[in-house]
């Protein structure tokens, strides 16, 4: 592809692409294209100028232009790629609304003769005094009223100008809100849309993968327990508990039974079944995400309904203060003055911008905050609750040694360990699977239904033998397997810094998987700035057996450590510390986790664990680095601290505003203007950025 | 208002809505219409064209600005420390004097 380097700068670089026009479409499947690239941090384009704009890494400049020049919208690589929704459209749409109004303002005051601005100003305002009288109607003192009040009196007075301004900015400020609201929805709805790929459907040779693409309605799929439901389908055999959060909002599980109709996107709790499609893949779901969000309140902060509370308290006051002021000085022109400034407005608009805008920068932050409510507990809680696995340990544990028993080969034992850990998401299992991969160790299914007990372990039947797979706990004492005589000795020597996944074949010990699971590095510095940012308790729960977890608490430098917990306990832990008073963070990943996710104040899961955990969560960060939790801490306390300070302001200036008006220093449009631009310059402050690069340099 | 002009205002009321209404309304017209329409939204395409040039070239500025005061900064740094040395191997050569 033709282009030309239109500016240059330390790490961005703009080209315009040679093309007279560029689509909606086109410009998407670019950004997505150069987004995927790997010398590119961030890359952005814009379609009406046909400009690409990129940062890239360190010396990376030269491979960004070379692959630039290979791309084609018609090449195979551009055919596959599969192109996320973006709110590109929705962007164009406001931008051109927002510009439409200024020029409009614009060419209203310098070219329309005054009759016409009048007459114009005249049905603008209709709307603001019709709900102004609604507002008196119901008996209700609220902001709109104000605003009318405001309009109407200037115009009684003959001031059009000044009417025409406060309704401008008042405009002004409400597209920006719903601007900012509706981007808002679209990028949660984006992050939490569907994320697998393939699935697994039933052929009559058994279970086999496939990419989601390729399934066609009709087909049978297999979803296990902890698995997202990928496709709308009917259920033909198994019955399950389908958790629907991500549909209804509900995190009550229902039950389906064969026969029963799920949806995509939910997710199976318990149980495992068979389902055969009916609708292919499409973006129904993102659409039922977007309107799911939308109905719920989540989105809400409490300091937001605080805020909008305080502005409804607060019209009597000014009302009541222009009387005063009237009846004080005798003077309408101050009376008018005080009424034109109303705290209120600039309140309930600055508050959900600044909201808005703290998940809109959490999402560059890799992170996907669901409510703004949940940024509020992150900024106020003092305890957090690690999973070990998969959070504090990277979710990539490798098999260091397979010990076997009873003569067998242990090729043999990781085929057959491979071949029943395939189906769970749970990342013991992948590090077998991996393993035998490695190894060239390929199998067909030759198990029969695959059962798994959260925590515990896997069973099935293999050529008539029950195989268990799992830990000491379910192997020995649920099951209770045997060692083969005379290997007790062997079975004392295995090496104890590895997790153990104990493998028996019918009733007697086969082998025993040893499985490094090696601690982030960046874990104990995560904590130690964690308490240095005010969090007093740090606990770790975790399943694993006691002197794995010493040794790993030791290491991380967590307050409290629990070993060999049940996922009920995890969830009764949260809960008594919730009982104590203390707002709880709990970071997860697993299904076992997801109790204790819905128990704690705020949960996040990390975004490659469990679909379950991710549905449940309030909050994912990304997988790759710790360090997203310290900067979600520090966003949320900035946000909590500019919303304060926005109190503060909104207060003081406009407290200010009212004193020089009842004065008579300021005319009624003088104040009138200052507000509303006061109005305005906050909200656009609420949209800016929290945190500035220096403060997120810990990568 | 006399007889002639209220007269004259009866007319052209008549004409209006006979003749006037029937050519407001005629193919021609409508065809007016459809290119001032036309002309208008591209117009408009030009006003939002120019309003992303000048937002693409304010950014580039602000980059190319903040490129400067970066290399700026890093400049000074390195002036400073050469003068941190300096001064450290001055006082060395005092001491060993």
């Amino acid at each position: 592809m033709k282009f030309s380097i239109k500016h240059e700068s330390r790490g961005r670089i703009r080209v315009q692409l040679a093309q007279r026009r560029m689509t909606l479409d086109q410009a998407d499947l670019v950004e997505t294209w150069l987004q995927g690239l790997d010398a590119v941090d961030q890359a952005a384009v814009h379609e009406r100028t046909c400009c690409a704009i990129i940062y890239y890494k360190e010396g990376g400049r030269a491979a960004v232009l070379k692959a630039l020049r290979g791309f084609s919208y018609q090449s195979e690589e551009a055919a596959k790629l599969v192109v996320p929704h973006t709110s590109r459209a929705t962007n164009r749409e406001y931008q051109e609304k927002l510009v439409g109004m200024v020029c409009g303002k614009a060419v209203r005051d310098m070219f329309f003769p005054a009759p016409l601005r009048m007459a114009w100003t005249l049905c603008r305002s209709l709307p603001y005094l019709g709900r102004a009288v609604r507002c008196l109607w119901r008996r209700q003192l609220h902001v709109e009223l104000l605003d009318g009040l405001s309009v109407g009196i200037s115009m009684a007075r003959g001031d059009f100008g000044t009417a025409g301004s406060v309704m401008f900015l008042l405009g002004l400020g409400e597209l920006l809100e719903e601007w900012t609201h509706k981007k808002s929805v679209e990028d949660l709805a984006r992050s939490m849309s569907l994320n697998i790929d393939r699935v697994w459907v039933k052929t009559e040779d058994g279970e086999v993968q496939l990419p989601l693409s390729k399934v066609r309605p009709g087909d049978r799929i297999a979803v296990h327990m902890g698995g997202m439901i990928p496709l709308d389908s009917v259920i033909d055999e198994g019955e399950v508990m389908v958790n629907q959060a991500s549909l209804t909002g509900e995190s009550i599980p229902v039950a389906r039974r064969p026969g029963s109709t799920v949806y995509a996107g939910t997710v199976v709790e318990e149980g495992e079944c068979i389902l055969r499609v009916e609708k292919q893949c499409g973006g129904s779901r993102y659409d039922k995400i977007v309107s799911m969000i939308e109905q719920s309140e989540k989105l809400k902060s409490s300091a937001e309904d605080q805020a909008s509370h305080l502005a409804d308290k607060l019209v009597p006051y000014t009302l009541a203060g222009s009387a005063i002021a009237y009846l004080l000085t005798r003077n309408v022109t101050r009376a008018l003055s005080v009424l034109m400034v109303d705290f209120s407005c600039a309140l309930k608009l600055s508050m959900p911008l600044a909201v808005l805008s703290a998940m809109r920068e959490a999402s560059i932050h890799h992170a996907t905050v669901k409510g703004g409510k949940f940024l509020e507990a992150i900024a106020k809680a003092d305890t957090i609750v690690f999973d070990k696995t998969g959070t504090l340990t990277y979710a990539c544990p490798v098999v260091a040694q397979v010990v076997t028993f009873g003569g067998r080969e242990e090729s043999e034992m990781l085929r057959l360990a491979a071949c029943l850990e395939e189906h769970f998401p749970h990342s013991m299992a992948n590090a077998v699977v991996r393993a035998a991969q490695q190894r060239g160790l390929t199998h067909e299914e030759m198990h029969s239904q695959v059962q798994y007990l959260v925590a515990h372990g896997i069973a099935s039947t293999v050529k008539d033998e029950k195989v268990i797979i799992g830990s000491y706990h379910f192997v020995f004492e649920d099951e209770q397997s045997t060692i083969p005589a005379g290997e007790q000795a062997k079975f004392d020597a295995l090496p104890p810094e590895y997790s153990h996944l104990y493998l028996a074949v019918g009733g007697e010990l086969a082998a025993v998987i040893c499985i490094s699971d090696p601690l982030r590095s960046e874990a104990r510095e995560v904590i130690q700035r964690l308490r240095e940012l005010g969090v007093r308790k740090t606990v770790m729960l975790t399943g694993d057996s006691e002197r794995t977890a010493a040794a790993i608490a030791a290491q991380v430098g967590v307050d409290e450590y629990h070993a060999e917990v049940l996922p009920e306990d995890k969830a009764r832990f949260v809960e008594e510390e919730r009982a104590a008073g203390h707002t709880v963070i709990m970071l997860g990943d697993g299904i076992n986790d997801s109790p204790a996710l819905s128990a704690a104040n705020v949960g996040i899961a990390i975004s490659d664990g469990a679909a379950i955990a991710r549905e449940i969560a309030d909050v994912t960060i990304a997988a790759e680095n710790l360090f997203e939790l310290v900067t979600l801490r520090q966003l949320s306390s900035s946000l909590m601290n500019r919303i304060h300070s926005n109190y503060r302001f909104v207060i003081g200036f406009n407290g200010s505003l009212i004193v020089l008006g009842a004065a008579g220093i300021l005319l009624p449009a003088q104040s009138a203007m200052l507000h509303n631009l006061s109005t305005l310059g906050i909200s656009l402050r609420s949209m800016t950025n929290l945190l500035d690069d220096t403060a997120t340099g810990l990568r | 208002m006399n007889v002639y002009s209220k007269l004259a205002l009866f007319a052209g009321g008549a004409l209006f809505g006979s003749a006037g209404i029937k050519l407001l309304s005629s193919k021609d017209a409508k065809n007016v219409y459809t290119h001032t329409t036309a002309a208008v939204l591209r117009m408009k395409e030009c006003v939002m064209d120019t309003v992303s040039t000048v937002q693409e070239n304010a950014a580039d500025i602000l980059a190319s600005a903040k490129d400067i005061n970066e290399q700026r900064a890093a400049k000074e740094e390195a002036a400073a420390c050469g003068e941190e040395e300096t001064a450290a191997e001055e006082e060395e050569t005092q001491e060993q004097a």
